[in-house]
């Protein structure tokens, strides 16, 4: 689908022929502008076959009734890795982890409640006198009065010492935890640490010896109540596989991080986002309560999960043949108009708050999702006891494709956005430091968003040509661009997968030491995607050029 | 109208007359009726009705069919007396029915 940059996308999404849209483009979590394609869809075609995508073929979910039946429909939709598991994306065959999330009754349900018991209301009690310790601990040592990274020090800091603590984890080695799991979500295009699968299984590999040394210290010891004895003694789990134990392991790892986490820094945004809510908490606290499932709901953490069918299936008057791709998106039925009032808007005291996706439904609804709530409850109760605001003073950052769909996060949508600014509790309103001194980010986090994954077939996209007159200028070197190796009639130009263009050469352009043709097109790497075809093995290039350079002389100077 | 009584985990007691054909489950949210959350709306998808059925009720009340009993085996504070709410069918013959609320809905 891949839009044109600056393209309206109300209008795009209202007028594209039906079969041309495709909501797994990264683009539209990039850039925030996927409501509108879900909103058409849930009207116009709520069941939507997608013949082509990056992920070939696939059928979207969109509706919150018929989302519910497909999470219902577990013995004809199978959640099993061998099939492809719960992500849109089909990882290599070889590289595909067992572990409980992706498989389907009676397996999932023995390995299920080996786990189970760490989230149990006599547990979760225990646990909530910890978390509230940390929590504390955690907002008492923050920066006063200056821009701070919001997402590094609470979000991953309080989820990690969370995991740590269900792991009975070491404690002083408890960011390694936040590591696998960026290394399990990573998509090895984005070009980052884990810039390929064998990278990854490295990695994964490190984090399997780690584990073990901890499996085999408590399998020879009595029970105890943490993740690791629980399935060092489980009857379902005390047999796995290594390949299983790590599938396991990152299974836990990714869903008690970066869901959690995710939920913690979007809660802070869309309260700044919404003063008129985050005015409503202040005054009456006890609004947590219901402002929890909102959060949930309203950031959605993992965007959509995935099925396979077995057989053939009837969904909302559609007939899905057995061994087709069915995507449950989450993002989407959040967004249902018929299930939920004003799906649109950030509400702190709905009434039924707890009616949203988020967790999923049936055998697969999230084991800790209480715990979840639970972190986020104590933490915007002390918040509120200490800071009147929270400002967000940084630009939300969107990005995608730096991870890969592990099977417990899916295609995800994060938001975060930093660094937030703290208002002292106990006088008026503090400088706004680094924000009154025009640096508006002065710690830097990078962070993702999105269905992203590695582009790896073709997706049409359609391109108007650049403006008459305009060239390509660059900032950065030229190898921040692409271009495109053939010329095509200008305005119907399949784009690469990762590829934006920009502007259509209309003289020669010399760019760099590359020299671009009349007609050439020249284009950004989608950052964070990878690159499509033609595009010389580049990997993650963080673009911009929107720099138009004016004038004859690149041109002219082309030539030489 | 046929009555219900639900049970508190703190041992209030709400008595409330539900419709025939009407849910316990639906009963208890009409009612605020503090302890059931059933965040699936009733699709027997998430096992937060969770109830006790009461005394000699369940005979009368059936036991739970194979999704619900899949559901169950998930909550963590589930007992052989355990129901989802939403799964009960309000009727004359239930006129008198008791549940309990379990500690928590998980």
């Amino acid at each position: 689908m891949n839009a044109p940059a600056n393209v309206d996308h109300e209008t795009l999404a209202a007028s594209l022929p039906l079969d041309r849209i495709d909501v797994s483009d990264p683009a539209l979590y990039r850039d925030d502008v996927w409501m509108p394609y879900f909103r058409r869809l849930r009207r116009e075609d709520p069941v939507h076959y997608c013949a082509s995508s990056m992920f070939g073929p696939y059928w979207s979910v969109t509706k919150y009734k018929d989302i519910m039946q497909a999470e219902l429909a577990h013995k004809v939709l199978s959640s099993d890795s061998s099939l492809g598991g719960i992500t849109i994306r089909d990882r290599p065959k070889d590289l595909r982890l067992p572990m409980f999330i992706a498989m389907d009754p009676p397996r999932h349900d023995e390995q299920r409640k080996v786990v189970q018991p760490i989230v149990a209301p006599a547990n979760l009690a225990k646990l909530e006198h910890i978390i509230r310790e940390r929590v504390c601990r955690i907002l008492d040592g923050l920066p006063r009065g200056e821009t701070f990274n919001w997402v590094d020090h609470v979000s991953i800091e309080l989820t990690v010492q969370m995991l740590a603590t269900l792991f009975d984890f070491p404690f002083e080695d408890r960011r390694k935890l936040s590591f696998w799991s960026d290394c399990a979500t990573a998509l090895p295009e984005a070009g980052g640490v884990i810039d390929s699968e064998e990278k990854r299984e490295e990695v994964f590999a490190e984090c399997l010896a780690y584990f073990t040394n901890l499996w085999n210290k408590r399998v020879n010891a009595e029970p105890r109540p943490d993740l690791i004895s629980m399935l060092a003694h489980g009857e379902a789990t005390r047999n796995m596989t290594p390949r299983e134990f790590l599938g396991n392991l990152i299974l836990l790892i990714v869903g008690g991080n970066d869901t959690t986490r995710n939920s913690i820094s979007g809660g802070v945004l869309f309260l700044n986002q919404n003063p008129e809510e985050y005015r409503k908490l202040r005054e009456n606290p006890a609004l947590i309560e219901s402002m929890v499932p909102e959060i949930i709901r309203y950031q959605t953490p993992l965007a959509h999960m995935r099925r396979t069918a077995i057989e053939d299936y009837e969904l909302g008057g559609k007939r899905i043949r057995a061994g087709d791709k069915v995507i449950m998106w989450y993002i989407s039925g959040n967004r249902d108009e018929e299930a939920i009032e004003e799906p649109d808007r950030f509400i702190i005291d709905r009434k039924r708050p707890r009616q949203h996706l988020s967790f999923g439904f049936g055998v697969h609804r999230c084991v800790g999702n209480r715990l979840a709530e639970m972190q986020l409850k104590i933490l915007w109760e002390e918040i509120l006891r200490r800071f009147p605001v929270i400002e967000v003073v940084g630009e939300p950052r969107l990005a995608v494709g730096q991870r890969d769909a592990v099977e417990a996060e899916g295609v995800r949508q994060v938001r975060h956005r930093d660094p937030a600014h703290v208002q002292d509790g106990r006088g008026g309103r503090l400088p706004l430091g680094a924000r009154g001194a025009g640096v508006s980010d002065p710690h830097p986090v990078q962070v993702v968003q999105g269905p992203l994954h590695p582009l790896d077939t073709g997706v049409q996209g359609v391109v108007r040509s650049g403006r008459a007159g305009v060239e390509a200028g660059r900032r950065g070197g030229v190898g921040q661009l692409w271009r495109g190796a053939e010329q095509r009639v200008p305005g119907e130009r399949p784009l690469g997968l990762g590829q934006r263009l920009l502007h259509v050469a209309d003289r020669q352009v010399r760019l760099g030491d590359h020299r671009c043709h009349r007609g050439e097109h020249l284009g950004e790497v989608v950052p964070g995607s990878a690159v499509g075809p033609g595009v010389g093995g580049g990997l993650r290039r963080e673009l911009l050029v929107d720099q138009q350079v004016t004038g004859g002389d690149h041109g002219e100077r082309g030539d030489r | 109208m046929p009555q219900v009584t639900y049970i508190e985990h703190n041992g209030t007691e709400h008595r409330i007359e539900l419709e025939a054909g009407q849910s316990v489950m639906q009963g208890a949210v009409n009612n605020n009726i503090p302890g059931i959350d059933a965040d699936c709306g009733g699709e027997c998808a998430c096992a937060t009705c969770h109830v006790y059925v009461e005394g000699d009720w369940l005979p009368r009340t059936g036991t739970p069919g194979e999704q619900e009993a899949s559901m169950l085996s998930f909550a963590a504070t589930a007992q052989p007396n355990s129901r989802l709410s939403c799964q009960i069918r309000m009727s004359e013959e239930l006129d008198g029915l008791v549940v309990r609320l379990p500690e928590a809905q998980h």
